[in-house]
């Protein structure tokens, strides 16, 4: 499976031997977007990495830059106003349901329902027009800074999330309908990619896919950051960690994020959206560690300083590798076809895999 | 030029312009108003989970040489010292590092059962490889380092014991020049095959991959 393939999310060889139809192995070639981001990293000063961070895994832009800032504030002991950390939450959040939508769309396109993917879109244009009024991209945000977040949002920002807490109610029941309950979906995602939990644990994934194998692990709420532990939500898990229980739990995820941007929107706060800012940003010597959540998993995010205006080194942490690496064992002993729903449920990107 | 150009064609009309209105005087430039904010006090990530005294005391009671990074002399009560969000970062030999990687994936009261990742830091004249452990059930992490010689720098792996650090080290071969040995499947795995050199050390230098700005 070349590296243009329409099913691969990215550019990923996969390299199959195969036996008339069934899968005897998977071997994945990498590195086709390897741009070296973290030696690009070493050469660049603090603030210019969060466009870096960015252009890891694009589709939860907001949320990569939040685990870096995160690291960065851990290091210089600055601290977020309270509508700073409210912008923090809601914005990643509704990256979340972005990016799934995204998902849901293109998984279904994977198995042959096309339409999935035109429906999938139609919501998340709601949150992109959002995301461009705010900062006017769509794709790479660049938007947190240390400290809080590059500007105030605009005075139709709550009415737009209030509009997508709405609209997105009915959809997800729609969606569901379309693809949960089909017969063709269940036969082709129930008992395909079984994922044991010691294997999840072993090879360190995280996200969603560690959740469906019984390990409930949620960065959110077991190593609570930013203000998360004043919303209440549920952390899903399945037991038997195959493809359909993990499409399961982020449609599930979805309806939880929509439920803590309810709260959220109801109490936000007036006030500033950032801390004072510094004329330099120059990180002690030591090393900073910090984990979020983004769409895909669990992202670290490790700075190593010298006491200079760049780092010395950063180590991304990137949940799509992880998740990646189970895959020759997922899809020994299925046919070709499963390979696609295997890696449609695996929900990587491969510039999150490739750096 | 094209300034001298467009100064040659508008003589005429600016002439007359100002011929026209005498009292003219153009508007000064408003600086925009410069927000100021204002500094907030930082709360700390506490997590929770097993405290890094305990960890530090399991490790060291069967492995009495590991010493924290850059605190050679510390003992386990002091390390609150270190700060409230520190993570206990213990520097181990070469010869313990396999042994101790297992007795963390074994010992249950310490809980370390997800690998976060295996990667490597250049120091001028060693390497050191970190591993960083995860507990998805209590919540506290472990970091662990050991320093390998720059000239030939070989140590064991240890995707028997944690299978995801296959990738890693794969990776870290690719990008550092690391050899694992007793590896089941070492080649390089962002680059290609011929790549001159290894390119996330300190002393890459290719002129024509690496643009180094001048600031």
């Amino acid at each position: 499976m070349g590296p243009q393939h329409p099913s691969t999310h990215g550019v990923l060889r996969l390299v199959l031997k195969l036996n008339g139809e069934n899968v005897l192995e998977v071997v994945p070639h990498l590195g086709y977007v390897h741009r070296g981001l973290e030696k690009v990293a070493e050469n660049q000063t603090y603030l210019q990495n969060i466009h870096l961070t960015d252009r890891l895994d694009y589709l939860s832009s907001h949320i990569n830059n939040l685990g870096y800032c995160m690291a960065m504030e851990q290091a210089l002991e600055i601290g977020v106003p309270e509508r700073g950390e409210y912008i923090r939450v809601m914005l990643s959040e509704l990256q979340r349901i972005q990016s799934h939508l995204l998902w849901w769309g293109v998984s279904g396109m994977d198995l042959g329902a096309v339409t999935t993917f035109l429906y999938g879109f139609k919501e998340r244009e709601l949150i992109t027009d959002i995301f461009e009024e705010l900062c006017g991209a769509r794709l790479t945000m660049n938007f947190f800074r240390p400290g809080g977040s590059f500007a105030d949002v605009p005075d139709t920002f709550i009415g737009r999330v209030k509009n997508v807490i709405e609209v997105m109610k009915p959809a997800l029941d729609e969606y569901n309908r379309l693809l949960s309950g089909n017969i063709i979906f269940l036969e082709r995602t129930r008992n395909i990619g079984i994922l044991s939990r010691e294997n999840a644990l072993s090879y360190g994934c995280s996200g969603a896919v560690l959740r469906a194998s019984g390990v409930s692990y949620d960065v959110r709420k077991n190593d609570c950051y930013s203000i998360y532990d004043r919303f209440e939500f549920d952390v899903p898990t399945r037991t038997t960690g195959d493809c359909f229980d993990r499409y399961s739990l982020k449609m599930e995820e979805m309806a939880q994020s929509l439920r803590i941007l309810e709260q959220a929107v109801q109490s936000f706060p007036e006030g500033p959206h950032r801390s004072k800012e510094k004329a330099a940003y120059k990180l002690p010597k030591g090393s900073y560690y910090s984990q979020v959540e983004t769409a895909r998993g669990l992202l670290g995010t490790y700075i190593v300083a010298e006491g200079g205006a760049k780092p010395y080194r950063v180590k991304f942490r990137s949940p799509s590798f992880s998740n990646l690496s189970i895959l020759n064992e997922l899809s020994v002993g299925h046919k070709i076809a499963d390979i696609v729903t295997i890696l449609a449920t695996l929900d990587f990107v491969v510039p999150d895999l490739d750096r | 030029r094209l300034e001298a150009d467009k100064d040659k064609e508008q003589e005429a009309p600016r002439l007359r312009f100002k011929e026209e209105n005498p009292d003219y005087k153009p508007a000064k430039a408003v600086r925009a108003k410069k927000e100021k904010f204002e500094e907030v006090e930082y709360r700390p990530h506490i997590t929770s989970g097993i405290d890094n005294k305990t960890i530090f005391e399991v490790i060291k009671a069967k492995f009495p040489q590991v010493s924290v990074f850059r605190q050679p002399d510390i003992s386990p009560e002091k390390l609150e010292t270190l700060g409230k969000e520190y993570i206990l970062d213990i520097v181990v030999s070469q010869e313990d590092y396999a042994p101790l990687i297992s007795f963390i994936k074994e010992e249950k009261s310490l809980g370390l059962d997800l690998l976060l990742h295996l990667s490597a830091i250049d120091w001028e004249d060693h390497i050191d490889v970190i591993v960083h452990f995860l507990s998805t059930g209590d919540n506290n992490k472990l970091f662990i380092r050991c320093s390998l010689d720059r000239k030939a720098p070989a140590i064991e792996t240890i995707s028997t014991i944690y299978k995801g650090a296959e990738w890693h080290e794969r990776e870290v071969y690719d990008l550092f020049g690391v050899h694992f040995s007793n590896h089941p499947d070492l080649r390089r795995i962002f680059l290609n095959d011929d790549f001159p050199g290894y390119p996330l050390r300190k002393d890459f230098d290719d002129p024509q991959r690496v643009v180094k700005r001048p600031y």
